[in-house]
């Protein structure tokens, strides 16, 4: 489908330092067994990026994040209603079913947030639907909260989002040509298979 | 997202191919032109805005022919429209559908530089689309564009193609086409089984709020952008007799390629949909607008064992498909209209005769990024959002004769193998078609 672009990071920069290390390279400060560099080399993921704005991408999976500033006394309005954030998370999130993981950190003593998720496909196409799933999720944790969030349904939305949004330096998936739609189906596949074979040897 | 009241489309100003489809029979053209001189661009659109087709009467207007006019960006520039209004733009716009080519699938043999020219240069500057249900009628105003080229020296058409229906009344592939397309709402158009419920507006001429609740991102200065859309317009290539031969490769009777046709595109050749006659063709049910299109997903047939979840409608529009999890879809509703350019290849022909045929498609919509490249890119060319990521659509997917088409069945799904391209995209421009007052304006540009 859609292939990484080839950008290469800092990960592999990394490898090809290790590989130089391993040849008995005068930069050498560790000693990493040439068994173990191969595998390291094995398990390398190519890292590319989203066609539209900042994010690395690898295989079908993308990462999104964000870093923004709290408004004074935004903390407090934040975890006030945590609770209830944390309780409706699966509900909207599960509603576009392409997020894997998501978390939410207050830093710098209260003054910043850290907004961080890995979902599939690509992020900017799914702007306006996040926005209709999601909207009074998001109202709900970042009203008075972040500076400069007018809702999800601002005409500015979009582009106070791309304000803050940054890319990752670096960035693992496990999973990176699995869908969650997939993994989740490879779940219950596995399971069913499982019960098959009870059946069958009981 | 508050219920305000339903805005009532300014008509006279919107124009008529946004909310008029063909007439049956329809023969038509489309004509690009170049502008070296804006002075001579802005003279040509003095000739053509008092004459081109407004909505007025859309549902049952009488004029046996009829022409739009919309501008490239760099036909805007070749006008000489001002730089802060040429920024207001959409950016996909700006960049032409040519440097959109990864997300529209437009790559190997579909690739911009393998385009007819003048696709995909910055020659192609204004786009003028002709429909007549009457050949002869046509040709008054084709001359009106064509010798506009004698006399203004800073203007050529450059490309022309004739569009005509079949005789067949289908599409080269042989089905029935322009079922499914949407309801606008304040259009007057109170549609047909099925159709509904009507989207706002703004979803395809700017000025009026759109799905989110919002107004469509308008370009400026308003009397531009107003009551204006973008189109995108693309020649595309049929290769009909690669699809007949793929048909036959992998059923073993008439009656089951008739059935394999179907499950690929979701309806049957008359147009009767697989979800209401999953068996056989229901030619009276084709013909029927009151019923053809009345069918939803969801509930009758959510794993796709009537319709399955990767032919062409079904990918074009999932209807209530997705209501639990996924893309909301009233947010990437496609308002097209197709013509067929090029003779038939004659019934029962497997060879290539080496003719070119096919459809031009227009997209019509206030978001080419939203709608139509979001249904090329999510819905088209990948099927992450069915399960199916690994398939591409077997009509508007870039296919390479590696890909595979599911068909669900019980208690084993079928798939097939080696799916090729059979649509090869030989051109296409994105343009901006503005309202009537604004071409007024555009033609007053250097006066």
């Amino acid at each position: 489908m859609r292939d990484c672009d080839g950008v290469e990071l800092a990960g592999n920069q990394q490898f090809a330092l290790i590989a130089n290390q391993t040849k008995g390279n005068t930069m050498s400060q560790s000693t990493i067994p040439p068994e173990l560099a191969l595998k390291i080399q094995d398990s390398q993921q190519s890292v590319g990026r989203e066609p539209d704005g900042p994010g690395r991408r690898i295989g079908k999976v993308g990462e999104f994040t964000f870093i923004a500033p709290l408004k004074a006394g935004g903390a407090e309005k934040f975890r006030q209603r945590l609770a209830a954030s944390q309780a409706q998370a699966g509900y909207y999130e599960g509603q576009l079913g392409t997020v894997h993981d998501l978390r939410i950190v207050l830093f710098d003593n209260d003054t910043r947030m850290l907004f961080a998720a890995t979902y599939d496909s690509d992020f900017r196409p799914y702007v306006a639907d996040v926005i209709a799933k999601a909207a009074p999720w998001l109202d709900e944790m970042f009203l008075d909260v972040l500076e400069g969030y007018a809702g999800a349904n601002d005409p500015g939305f979009i582009e106070w989002v791309a304000t803050y949004q940054i890319e990752a330096d670096v960035w693992y998936a496990s999973n990176p040509d699995l869908t969650a739609t997939d993994i989740a189906k490879a779940g219950k596949m596995t399971k069913a298979f499982e019960t098959l074979l009870d059946v069958a040897s009981s | 997202m508050t219920q305000s009241p339903i805005p009532s489309l300014q008509l006279d100003d919107i124009q008529g191919i946004i909310l008029r489809d063909h007439p049956v029979p329809y023969f038509g053209a489309y004509l690009l032109l170049r502008i070296d001189n804006p002075v001579d661009g802005c003279s040509l659109l003095r000739r053509l805005a008092p004459r081109v087709a407004s909505g007025i009467n859309w549902q049952d207007h009488t004029d046996s022919a009829w022409f739009n006019v919309a501008f490239t960006f760099e036909g805007l520039k070749a006008l000489g429209v001002p730089e802060a209004s040429l920024q207001s733009f959409a950016p996909e716009f700006r960049q032409g559908m040519a440097a959109r080519g990864e997300r529209l699938g437009d790559v190997g043999e579909s690739a911009a530089n393998n385009w007819e020219k003048p696709f995909g240069t910055t020659e192609v500057h204004v786009a003028l689309s002709f429909f007549s249900s009457d050949c002869a009628a046509l040709q008054p105003l084709l001359q009106l564009a064509q010798r506009s080229q004698d006399d203004l020296l800073g203007l050529s058409v450059i490309y022309r193609v004739d569009i005509a229906m079949l005789p067949t009344t289908r599409t080269h592939f042989g089905y029935k086409d322009g079922i499914g397309l949407p309801l606008i709402e304040g259009s007057g158009s109170t549609g047909y089984p099925g159709q509904g419920p009507a989207i706002k507006a703004g979803e395809f001429i700017l000025g009026y709020p759109d799905e989110t609740g919002n107004l469509p991102a308008m370009p400026q200065p308003e009397i531009l952008g107003r009551n204006g859309t973008y189109l995108g317009f693309r020649k595309l290539h049929s290769r009909v007799a690669a699809f007949r031969q793929y048909l036959q490769a992998n059923a073993r009777s008439d009656a089951e390629q008739e059935l394999l046709a179907a499950k690929l595109v979701g309806r049957w050749p008359s147009g009767a949909p697989l979800v209401l006659a999953p068996e056989r063709d229901d030619p009276a049910l084709g013909a029927d607008a009151q019923r053809n299109n009345d069918f939803l997903y969801y509930d009758g047939d959510p794993h796709g064992l009537k319709c399955p979840l990767g032919s062409h409608i079904r990918r074009s529009n999932p209807r209530d498909a997705l209501k639990d999890q996924g893309a909301v879809v009233n947010l990437h509703r496609i308002l097209r209209r197709g013509a067929t350019y090029g003779p038939m290849l004659p019934d029962g022909v497997l060879e290539d005769d080496g003719v070119d045929r096919g459809s031009i498609f227009v997209f019509i919509g206030s978001s080419l990024s939203r709608q139509f490249e979001f249904v090329k890119s999510q819905w088209h060319n990948d099927g992450g959002f069915i399960g199916l990521d690994q398939e591409r659509d077997v009509i508007g997917g870039a296919n390479d004769g590696s890909g595979t088409f599911t068909i669900p069945e019980r208690p084993i799904r079928r798939r097939l193998h080696g799916l090729p391209r059979f649509v090869v995209t030989r051109g296409g421009e994105y343009c901006f078609m503005p309202g009537i007052r604004a071409l007024h304006w555009l033609a007053n540009l250097h006066s």
